[in-house]
């Protein structure tokens, strides 16, 4: 029994602990004032077995859209550069309020709409009407889906964004 | 395009296909150590320990493990382990044993969570582990090749030792004449059911492993009388409500964990009403 009991201990120790920046974890809604979605090293350098040029994801259901979105976090190599057209939650970050240019985050909830997933897009033209930009509201976006790098950290976006209301 | 002509388009995903593969897996094994479970009357066994995996879950987070489900495992298998030694079953001790540890661990595992969470969302993190909303769908690529190596496991215990659990299940006084090593069985059956309870949290969240364990085999044994009749029809049972419930939730869109055990519940009734209008005739 004791050997038992040590060699349990000895597994946990194996399983390690982690150092920097870890990825975000399935059900955690990352979306905070200053923040859009980091992926890992690991993620970012892991070639992907085929490329997604284009996917609308406002054909799926909430089920598969929020998998789907954190799925896009663990493979980004896969959509990146894709064009890609989301439905979801608005959130302003830091954005020109006249003109509509600037960061924001999209949030989408899963079937039980208590995790949530965000993911952060711009809007890097001026929008003919700004009205729409109303925090909380439900908002399709479609832009290009990028991998960056800011401070040494890795992160994803959907860049140069155009914006309807749901 | 319909939810249902989304159907090809959702399966050519390589995370739905793992999903499904993972699900069937885990659903084989439920249902396997389902049976044993029940005859022994230790169906709420597997809900204790899915507490414990909880709050294992809990202490991973906690010390920001790389991989959570290895603490998960060996923790839920110590706890098993501690549970046949004291002999969980047929006396008061035992079953407040078990009550004990069942909410205490959850308890303790939700406290932490709040308290050490680096998680910008408590309650969805502890939705997703109790209910398994959309676990099965967001599975890491070491978590399905460690689910699938332990279900393969689980599956592979079951047939080697098939008529040695047979015997332990249905008379362990003669098993135990005849010279079979029981103890070391049933801590082994111990653990392996720790296994299939860490493996199943993923399809159907902490909360419902019971119902996964428990719906297949009830509904087959108001189908059949023999063990070997209701084994097989209790994996076609799983099997086949593990798969229309995943896809009636990607379709549809609701928590994957709950709409399994929704089908669980409803192929037993139905069996069960059949079962009877047969018995009355």
């Amino acid at each position: 029994m004791k050997k038992l009991l040590v060699s349990l201990m000895v597994l946990c120790a194996l399983a390690g602990c982690s150092g920097g920046a870890s990825a975000p974890s399935d059900s955690s809604g990352e979306v905070t004032d200053a923040d859009v979605v980091e992926v890992t090293q690991e993620a970012v350098d892991t070639e992907a077995e085929e490329h997604v040029d284009e996917i609308d994801l406002t054909m799926m259901s909430p089920t598969m859209l929020f998998a789907e979105v954190v799925n896009m976090t663990r493979t980004p190599k896969k959509y990146d550069g894709a064009m890609v057209t989301l439905r979801g939650g608005l959130m302003i970050l830091a954005v020109d309020l006249e003109t509509g240019v600037g960061s924001y985050s999209c949030y989408v909830e899963d079937a039980t709409k208590c995790c949530q997933r965000g993911i952060g897009f711009t809007i890097d033209r001026p929008l003919e009407d700004t009205s729409i930009l109303v925090e909380g509201s439900e908002v399709i976006i479609k832009g290009t889906f990028e991998i960056y790098e800011m401070g040494g950290r890795n992160f994803v976006r959907i860049a140069d964004c155009e914006i309807w209301p749901a | 395009m319909s939810a249902l002509e989304m159907l090809p388009v959702y399966l050519s995903y390589p995370f739905v296909q793992a999903a499904l593969v993972v699900g069937v897996l885990v659903a084989l094994c439920c249902s396997l150590f389902g049976m044993t479970l029940v005859l022994n009357h230790q169906s709420f066994i597997g809900d204790s320990l899915s507490h414990v995996a909880f709050g294992a879950m809990a202490v991973s987070g906690m010390l920001q493990l790389v991989d959570n489900l290895v603490l998960t495992l060996v923790l839920t298998v110590a706890c098993s382990v501690l549970l046949m030694r004291k002999g969980s079953t047929g006396n008061a001790q035992g079953d407040s044993s078990l009550a004990m540890l069942s909410v205490g661990a959850l308890a303790v595992g939700y406290l932490l969570m709040n308290l050490f969470s680096n998680s910008a969302n408590v309650a969805g993190d502890v939705c997703g582990v109790l209910f398994g909303s959309t676990s099965i769908l967001t599975l890491t690529t070491s978590d399905v090749v460690i689910s699938l190596v332990l279900a393969l496991v689980v599956i592979a215990f079951f047939v080697i030792s098939y008529h040695k659990i047979f015997l332990i299940t249905f008379d362990e006084e003669y098993a135990t004449a005849i010279g079979l090593p029981v103890e070391p069985i049933k801590m082994a059956m111990g653990i392996i059911m720790a296994v299939v309870i860490v493996i199943s949290m993923n399809l159907v969240g902490a909360l419902l492993i019971t119902a996964l364990v428990v719906f297949p085999v009830r509904a087959a044994m108001r189908l059949h009388h023999s063990y070997k009749s209701v084994m097989i029809s209790s994996s076609v049972i799983s099997v086949a409500c593990v798969l229309v419930g995943m896809l009636v939730s990607i379709i549809v869109g609701t928590p994957v964990g709950s709409t399994i055990i929704a089908v669980d519940a409803v192929v037993y009734l139905v069996i069960a009403v059949v079962s009877y209008v047969r018995n009355v005739r």
